[in-house]
C-alpha cells in the first residue's frame, strides 16, 4: 500500500505511533463525531469544543495507556467527556446566548444524502438554536440520546440517573422541541 | 392500563415497553387522542433534534491524531515494525510503508461490513490506496468539477481487484474512488435508489459510500455527502 501525502504529518504519525496508540486511534476515532457534537452543546463556541474533543482524547489515552480500556467506547468517552465538563468547563462559566451557527457540509448526512441537502443549513441553524433553549436537564438527555446516539440505559449510566428519568427528559425535551419549532416555523425533513 | 399519555409514550418511543404491553399501547393510541399526540408530537421532536448532529471537522480528527502521537508515553512501548520502509524525502508526495497494511478492526460497537467496503473505509481514512502496481482503468476525469488526482495504484481492497484512485479539491475535500472489472459487496445499511441494480449510498464512520455500476463500476468515498453528489450528478450514475 502507498500512503498519499494528502497531509504530510499523517505518514509520520503513523511511523512513530505504538501500537497501543494505534490501538487507541482505531477503536476511539470513530467516537469522535459523538464527542463533537457533545462538546458543541456544552461549550462557548466552536474552538473550546475542539479543545475539549482534543482533552477527551488525551485523558481517555492516558487511561487507555494504562490499560483501563472499556467494553464499549462510545459511553465511556462521553463520560470521559462529561467529567471534564464537570470539573473544568463551568467552572465561573455561564453558557452564553450564542446562536450555533451553521457549518455548511459539516453535518451529518442521513441515509438519504438528497434528502439531507435538502434541508437547508439556515434550517438546521434554527434546531440547534431551539436546542440550546431548552432546560439543561433536558438538553443533556437528547444530546446525549438523539445527537450523540447513545442508548438511554448508556446516557443514564453516564449522568447517574435512572433509565425512566432520562427517557423522560428526552420524551419532554422533543415534545418541547417540536412545539418551540411549531411556533418559529421550523420545518423539518418530514413536514 | 394505566393511563399516563406522557410517561406511556416516552416509554414506548423509548423501547422500553415489553412487546406484549407495546401492541397493547399501540392499539391504544388508535383510540386515545391524548396518547397518539403525545407520541407524534415527541416523533417530529425526534427528527428535529437528529438532524441537527454534527460532523467532527477532518482538521480536528488530525489535530486528535497529532495529539495522540505527540502525547509522551509514561513508560516505553513496543513501536510498530515498519519493515521494507523505503523512507520519505521531504515533503515528498509518496511515501511507501511496505508492510504496514493496515487490515480493517472496526471498534467493539461498529458494524461489520464486507471486506472490500471495510478495507475502502480504513484506506480512506489513512489516505492510501492499493499500489501493487499501476492502473488498468482510466481514472476518472473530475477536473471540471473541480476535483484532482492525487495518487492512484492498483491492487485489492479485500479480495477484490480494483484500481484506486484518490482525489482532493482546491479546498482540502477529499474523494476516492476505486474502479472494478467485479462488481463490490453492498455495504450494511446500503440504500438504494430504484432497485436491486441502481446505485446505493452507505454511511459508516462518519465516511459517505456511493456505488455504482453505470457508466462505470465504481465505489467513492468522501467525508463530505456533497462531494459524492457532485459526481454522481456529473458521471450521471445509474
Amino acid at each position: 500500500m502507498i500512503a498519499i501525502n494528502l497531509g504530510p504529518a499523517e505518514s509520520l504519525i503513523l511511523e512513530t505511533m505504538t501500537n497501543s496508540d494505534f490501538d487507541f486511534i482505531q477503536a476511539t476515532l470513530p467516537a469522535a463525531d459523538l464527542i463533537y457534537n457533545l462538546a458543541r452543546r456544552s461549550t462557548t463556541g466552536r474552538e473550546e469544543a475542539e479543545d475539549l474533543v482534543q482533552e477527551t482524547y488525551l485523558r481517555a489515552l492516558k487511561a487507555w495507556r494504562a490499560h483501563r480500556r472499556p467494553e464499549k467506547v462510545e459511553p465511556w468517552m462521553a463520560t470521559i467527556c462529561l467529567n471534564i465538563i464537570r470539573s473544568d468547563y463551568r467552572r465561573d462559566r455561564r453558557r452564553p446566548d450564542e446562536v450555533l451557527s451553521a457549518e455548511p457540509g459539516r453535518w451529518q448526512a442521513s441515509d438519504d444524502n438528497t434528502e439531507d441537502a435538502a434541508f437547508s443549513h439556515i434550517q438546521r441553524e434554527q434546531v440547534n438554536a431551539l436546542i440550546e433553549r431548552l432546560p439543561e436537564e433536558q438538553r443533556t438527555a437528547l444530546t446525549l440520546v438523539d445527537l450523540c446516539g447513545l442508548t438511554a440505559a448508556q446516557a443514564a449510566r453516564i449522568t447517574r440517573s435512572p433509565r425512566g428519568t432520562v427517557l423522560s427528559r428526552v420524551h419532554r425535551g422533543r415534545k418541547a422541541l417540536a412545539i418551540m419549532a411549531k411556533a418559529n416555523k421550523v420545518k423539518d425533513h418530514e413536514s | 392500563m394505566s393511563h399516563n399519555p406522557e410517561q406511556d409514550a416516552a416509554a414506548y418511543l423509548g423501547g422500553a415497553m415489553r412487546e406484549k404491553k407495546s401492541r397493547r399501547f399501540e392499539e391504544h393510541l388508535l383510540e386515545c387522542q391524548d396518547c397518539w399526540n403525545e407520541v407524534t408530537l415527541a416523533r417530529r421532536g425526534r427528527v428535529l433534534s437528529e438532524s441537527a448532529r454534527a460532523i467532527a471537522p477532518q482538521a480536528l480528527r488530525e489535530r486528535v491524531r497529532a495529539s495522540v502521537e505527540s502525547e509522551p508515553a509514561t513508560s516505553p512501548a513496543p513501536r510498530l515494525q515498519w519493515a521494507g520502509a523505503a523512507g520519505l524525502a521531504a515533503a515528498v508526495v509518496i511515501a511507501v510503508v511496505g508492510m504496514l497494511v493496515r487490515t480493517p478492526a472496526p471498534g467493539p460497537n461498529a458494524i461489520r461490513q464486507p471486506d472490500p467496503v471495510a478495507q475502502a473505509i480504513v484506506d480512506f481514512q489513512d489516505r492510501r490506496v492499493p499500489a501493487e502496481g499501476t492502473t488498468t482503468h482510466e481514472a476518472p476525469d473530475l477536473t471540471e468539477i473541480g476535483f484532482q488526482i492525487a495518487g492512484a495504484g492498483s491492487g485489492a481492497i479485500g479480495e477484490l481487484k480494483v484500481d484506486g484512485f484518490a482525489y482532493l479539491d482546491a479546498t482540502g475535500r477529499r474523494l476516492q474512488i476505486y474502479v472494478a472489472d467485479e462488481p463490490f459487496p453492498e455495504a450494511v445499511g446500503a440504500k438504494s435508489w430504484s432497485g436491486p441494480d441502481s446505485p446505493w449510498t452507505a454511511s459508516a464512520q462518519g465516511i459517505q459510500i456511493l456505488c455504482a455500476d453505470s457508466p462505470l463500476r465504481l465505489l467513492a468515498l468522501s467525508d463530505r455527502p456533497e462531494v459524492l453528489q457532485a459526481v454522481s450528478a456529473y458521471l450521471k450514475m445509474s
